[in-house]
């Protein structure tokens, strides 16, 4: 097998237990010369099903909705009809799984000669009608409409989304390792997860977890949530792996929905959320991977009149906004503590709206060039005046 | 003792007269008429004139708020309104039929002003219609080469028309302290 100059194929499996994966990742290191490796769902690119497990098709249709760009395999002792995954037979044969993988890592459509083989593709039916959709739609839109869109939330307790980070010796490690934190380690992860898909695939998603469901309406823009801001504000600091003990974490489309349920939930715009959660996750910490010596921009501002307001806020966004800076150079240029900054950042970047400038055209991202005023003294009393306000 | 301007300006029935109301330390002074010509479907009475309103600071300083007429035939004094001014407030109404053409319209006509200060944009009436969408407005103005703040806006909210002059002020020098 296979091209080497290409990255491995990444596949994650469901439905399968640490011997059949053991099992697997021996092939992957023999036969397959380690062009395919086995890694976590969200890396992957490749999902590979046991069809033959309790609840495969269920485990099967939610992996379905949960990574959609996957390509997929699907084993059974059966034929199974799904529609756009690849078929193997079992008990699996080495030429057979090679000859799929290889098509893949080619990234070639399956060709006559291998369907005609004892690899198929396969049929997969829908789980959600159009007609159930639409209904769900006209459900959540009946709520949605009722929400306050200005809606505002609490400027107090600054340090429950600040946190209580001390300025970051920058030649520390443990500093800096303390000073980040990983999304995807948090609900945060799986939030941004299932917005990028409910709007890839425009479909009302349900995130399902252990305490709460989150539904997502990309056409309305709207979040409902049947918990509380204390709630939720508890659940963005438990990380995953003890917040998903169980799978307990879960994506579907909606399907249906009763209006005595639809009643408890809270609406919330899609951006007002992200950039909540994303601040109550941080805690002043920034995502790690970013590489604290290189700049970051902002692409906009942000819509600072329905968003939870910091201190500092509006001024890290002014100074962002100017020119791409490092966001240690952005706290001492304002002299505010980092935490601040780290937490702007954290949220920016989360909802789509900063990002470190790796790129060359990235540090050329400009602001308008206004002149530079020279009526500082001036500007901050008319500031003291608005806050009064 | 110097006196500044901050200068409001947008279509008709975007919200100008409020935004000025909700802040200035007296009462505004309006000079709304009942409309006759064609802003008549968007709002009974329009600003024929100016709306004016004022901020005291501490020092005693004053702050003059202008809002520019909404009708385009007053155009004549817009030239005359932003002389002086610290920087440009423009409200857009997005149950307008194209708001996107009211947006270029305003900033083509105070490009000079804009040049040579700033400028926010609020859109108001997104609770009413809520597309165009904020992400929207920034690929126009992107297409445009600009790159300002736009906060959606409630210009009876005070907060908003607040934040929306702060977003001005910090686009001025974002070396400001809070």
């Amino acid at each position: 097998m296979i091209n080497k100059e290409k990255a491995p194929l990444r596949i994650t499996v469901v439905g399968m237990g640490q011997r059949t994966q053991h099992m697997l990742q021996l092939f992957f290191e023999g036969p397959c010369k380690n062009n395919c490796v086995i890694a976590d769902a969200y890396s992957a690119d490749i999902s590979m099903v046991d069809m033959d497990v309790v609840n495969a098709q269920k485990l099967y249709e939610e992996q379905r909705v949960k990574f959609p760009s996957h390509h997929f395999i699907v084993l059974s002792l059966e034929n199974k009809k799904i529609n756009d995954a690849y078929y193997v037979p079992k008990p699996i044969k080495v030429s057979q799984l090679l000859a799929v993988l290889t098509k893949l890592r080619d990234n070639a459509p399956v060709t006559e000669q291998l369907k005609k083989s004892s690899v198929k593709k396969v049929e997969h039916s829908p789980s959600t009608s159009q007609e159930n959709n639409t209904k769900v739609i006209n459900s959540v839109e009946k709520v949605a409409k009722a929400d306050q869109p200005a809606r505002r939330l609490d400027e107090k307790n600054e340090t429950s989304y600040i946190g209580s980070l001390r300025q970051l010796d920058l030649s520390d490690p443990e500093n800096l390792k303390a000073a980040s934190y990983k999304p995807k380690g948090f609900l945060q992860g799986y939030v941004e997860h299932a917005f990028k898909l409910a709007l890839m695939q425009n479909k009302i998603i349900r995130l399902d977890n252990s305490w709460k469901a989150i539904i997502i309406c990309p056409e309305q823009n709207k979040v409902l949530i049947d918990a509380d801001d204390k709630q939720l504000q508890a659940a963005c600091r438990i990380k995953l792996d003890v917040f998903s003990s169980g799978s307990c974490l879960g994506l579907s489309t909606l399907e249906n929905i009763d209006d005595e349920e639809l009643s408890r939930y809270h609406v919330v715009r899609m951006d007002v959320f992200l950039w909540q959660i994303a601040l109550w996750t941080s805690q002043g910490r920034f995502p790690e991977g970013l590489d604290l010596n290189q700049p970051v921009f902002l692409r906009e501002w942000p819509n600072m009149t329905r968003l939870l307001l910091f201190p500092n806020a509006m001024r890290i966004a002014a100074l962002m906004k100017e020119q791409p800076r490092t966001l240690v150079e952005i706290a001492s240029l304002l002299n505010v503590p980092q935490q601040y900054v780290f937490a702007f950042y954290s949220a920016a970047h989360s909802a789509g709206i900063a990002s470190q400038a790796t790129r060359q055209v990235d540090s050329i991202v400009e602001a308008i060039q206004a002149e530079k005023p020279k009526k500082r003294g001036l500007f901050s009393r008319i500031l003291d005046r608005l806050k009064s306000t | 003792m110097s006196n500044y301007k901050i200068i409001f300006t947008g279509p008709v029935g975007a919200g100008k007269t409020t935004a000025i109301q909700s802040l200035s330390d007296d009462a505004p002074v309006s000079t709304d008429e009942a409309a006759s010509d064609m802003t008549k479907s968007r709002k009974k009475a329009t600003t024929v004139a100016m709306d004016y309103g004022l901020m005291r600071l501490e020092g005693g300083e004053v702050i003059h708020l202008y809002g520019t007429p909404g009708q385009e035939r007053f155009d004549f004094m817009w030239d005359i309104l932003s002389t002086g001014g610290i920087g440009l407030v423009i409200l857009l109404d997005n149950t307008r039929p194209d708001p996107f053409v009211d947006l270029r319209f305003f900033l083509d006509t105070f490009s000079d002003f804009i040049d040579k200060t700033s400028v926010v944009i609020g859109v108001t009436q997104m609770d009413n219609s809520p597309k165009p969408t904020i992400g929207d407005y920034h690929l126009q103005l992107k297409g445009m080469g600009l790159n300002p703040a736009i906060f959606e806006v409630d210009a009876r909210e005070s907060k908003d028309v607040s934040l929306l002059v702060q977003g001005l002020l910090y686009s001025l020098d974002p070396g400001l302290e809070e």
